[in-house]
């Protein structure tokens, strides 16, 4: 197994993936489909952003496919049309990351010259991207002359993407044409579609005074934010399931079982996660309800609303000065279609956190049907399985065990020897709580319960007790098999009563 | 390669990831433990799904950065190759609930674990 960190990685986000996944690839053979998509996925990124600064890393992934022909050819001038302008022309957000396409009639707007520009720029950025990628299927790292060419070319595709951007803002200004019947106010519309109304068009004023206004807006009950994760599928998982044998079959756990601590669990996970992706910190209140406390500067939610009130102070200078409206077109357009951006990337965040709980639960259902057992959670959780005897408690969390977990365990007779070498077998867990020393709480536990132990006269237990705080001190015995089997026959006596 | 290899691979990448917070470091512990200690795709983890799953989450702490660095044209770009690697969880959500089915299909709860006590 390699694990070098190679030259051309320093830095670049993509270096970052691109390694991960390529170390996912020369790990394990036996997942070809995976790296291949995945490396696929980071070289076409890199590719379509292979700008000159980055150009080590785009040039190391692009060399590190299995086949470099494999690359696709450069998007014809309609795609490359219809992604520039995406976000800016053709496409309208109507809310919850979802777009509409512009009208015929909205199109009809734009005057022939513009639509011309657009087309011409288009076809001119279409040729630079096949330049570029003709450079880079040839490149050599160690050639300046070609380096040269592609920040050459790299230079031009800027150059165009920028006239791009200019002829549909253009064209969306055109939009705004006075020979418009009465009824169309692009402004409104574009309110009206995402939901605003007219009359919250903000005043000029401060504008971090506005964001702060804005966020305190967003994140009121029933406000934008709170909206967002509060609603059904973005916190309660278990709803996800309903109507399906999975649920019902889940749904067994919930009646007879702890099995809704998991799902609590799992919620709780969740939230922590998507509250880490959104720059978040959230709590959660009696009735379930979810408040975001703060938000830290820089973070997707704070820029949302940054962007947010760009373009409503834009809106606002539009409308209150429509023969400057050229002038704000842009800020409109970018602020937008930034905002857009940000949403997209926190729907993706909300989407891919939801899979991952949801799979952990059900993960979890199908271990405790096939009586494996309970992994990785919480002692409170696992507890109740171990003592009913459910066979091995896989991946209990032994630094989060209380004295009365402790003493629950030991009352089960056989449980404690597991829990410690579940411990002792894992050398990550062992080296990342010794570092927090998180170890020293068991120990302090199990001292505390050896006392409790000899203050009852229970000498024999006292004694299992030490033993297995010597079997700690000198290293939890990782490494010693023999020890290990020893101290589990030991630990499988008969029950005690703590 | 045995799945202690391919739980130490995946660790080491999770170890690196310095955006991590020490709880998603933690889940990622558990769950890769979970998957070697259950002997593999018996748990219903699989290592492709554990892939898709840890290059999303180092997708998104990209993208969290990128809009940190108010770098919208990365941000796009971030937001593209996530959501390609979204449509694999999608398959791997289906295994997972296929499975679970299944499972609905063949056998009543285990009755050991209908006789556990209630956790507070």
């Amino acid at each position: 197994m390699t694990m070098t960190r190679q030259q051309n990685f320093d830095g670049g986000g993509k270096g970052r993936v691109f390694e991960a996944a390529k170390q996912v690839r020369d790990s394990m053979g036996k997942i070809g489909d995976l790296a291949r998509s995945a490396i696929e996925a980071t070289t076409d990124w890199a590719r379509r952003f292979g700008r000159t600064r980055e150009m080590p890393n785009a040039i190391a992934l692009v060399g590190n496919v299995d086949n470099p022909r494999d690359l696709r050819a450069p998007r014809d001038s309609r795609t490359v049309v219809s992604e520039v302008l995406r976000t800016t022309l053709w496409k309208r957000p109507i809310g919850n990351g979802r777009e509409r396409d512009v009208t015929p009639q909205e199109i009809a707007l734009v005057r022939p010259r513009t639509m011309k520009t657009i087309d011409q720029e288009a076809s001119r950025l279409s040729d630079a991207l096949g330049e570029r990628a003709a450079i880079l299927r040839t490149f050599n790292k160690g050639s300046r002359k070609e380096a040269s060419e592609l920040e050459a070319a790299q230079r031009r595709i800027d150059q165009v993407e920028a006239r791009l951007v200019r002829a549909a803002a253009q064209a969306a200004q055109e939009m705004k044409d006075p020979r418009l019947p009465e009824t169309f106010d692009p402004v409104a519309q574009y309110q009206l579609a995402k939901g605003v109304e007219r009359t919250e068009v903000p005043e000029p004023g401060n504008m971090e005074g506005r964001i702060q206004a804005k966020l305190v807006k967003m994140f009121d009950r029933g406000g934008e934010m709170d909206k967002y994760i509060n609603q059904d599928e973005g916190t309660h998982l278990g709803k996800n399931l309903v109507d399906t044998k999975v649920d019902r079959f889940m749904q067994q756990f919930l009646e007879k079982t702890s099995f809704g601590l998991i799902k609590i669990k799992e919620e709780n996970r969740k939230l922590k996660r998507l509250s880490a992706r959104l720059g978040v910190e959230t709590r959660v209140d009696a009735d379930g309800h979810i408040t975001i406390v703060s938000a830290r500067e820089g973070s997707p939610i704070i820029e949302l609303a940054r962007q947010q009130v760009f373009r409503d102070e834009a809106l606002y200078q539009t409308r209150e000065h429509p023969d400057q409206a050229g002038k704000y077109t842009k800020q409109i357009v970018e602020s937008t279609q930034r905002a857009d951006m940000i949403g997209t990337y926190m729907d993706l965040q909300r989407e891919s956190v939801q899979k991952h709980a949801k799979a952990e639960y059900m993960r979890k259902g199908i271990m405790l049907a096939a009586g494996i057992g309970v992994v990785g959670v919480e002692s409170v959780v696992a507890l109740p399985y171990a003592v009913a005897g459910v066979e091995a408690v896989t991946s209990f969390i032994a630094v989060h065990i209380t004295e009365t977990a402790l003493a629950m365990v030991v009352a089960s007779g056989v449980r404690l020897g597991q829990v410690v070498s579940n411990v002792e077998h894992r050398p990550h867990l062992q080296r990342e709580q010794r570092q927090r020393k998180q170890v020293l709480g068991i120990e302090a536990s199990l001292a505390l319960l050896r006392g409790d132990l000899l203050t009852k006269g229970d000498q024999a237990n006292a004694d299992r007790i030490s033993a297995m705080l010597d079997s700690i001190a000198n290293g939890g015995g990782g490494t010693d098999e023999e020890e290990r089997r020893r101290q589990a026959v030991v630990l499988q006596g008969a029950p005690v009563t703590a | 390669m045995s799945d202690q290899n391919v739980v130490d691979a995946l660790w080491q990448i999770v170890d690196q990831q310095s955006a991590f917070s020490p709880e998603e470091k933690q889940d990622w512990l558990e769950r890769l433990h979970a998957f070697r200690d259950a002997g593999g795709d018996g748990v219903g983890d699989t290592v492709e799904g554990m892939c898709f799953q840890l290059i999303m989450d180092i997708f998104g702490v990209m993208g969290q950065e990128a809009i940190a660095n108010q770098d919208f044209k990365l941000l796009s770009e971030w937001n593209h190759a996530a959501r390609t690697l979204n449509k694999n969880l999608y398959i791997q959500e289906a295994v997972l609930e296929d499975k679970v089915a299944k499972l609905a299909d063949q056998q009543p709860v285990s009755g050991n674990v209908g006789n556990l006590p209630q956790s507070s």
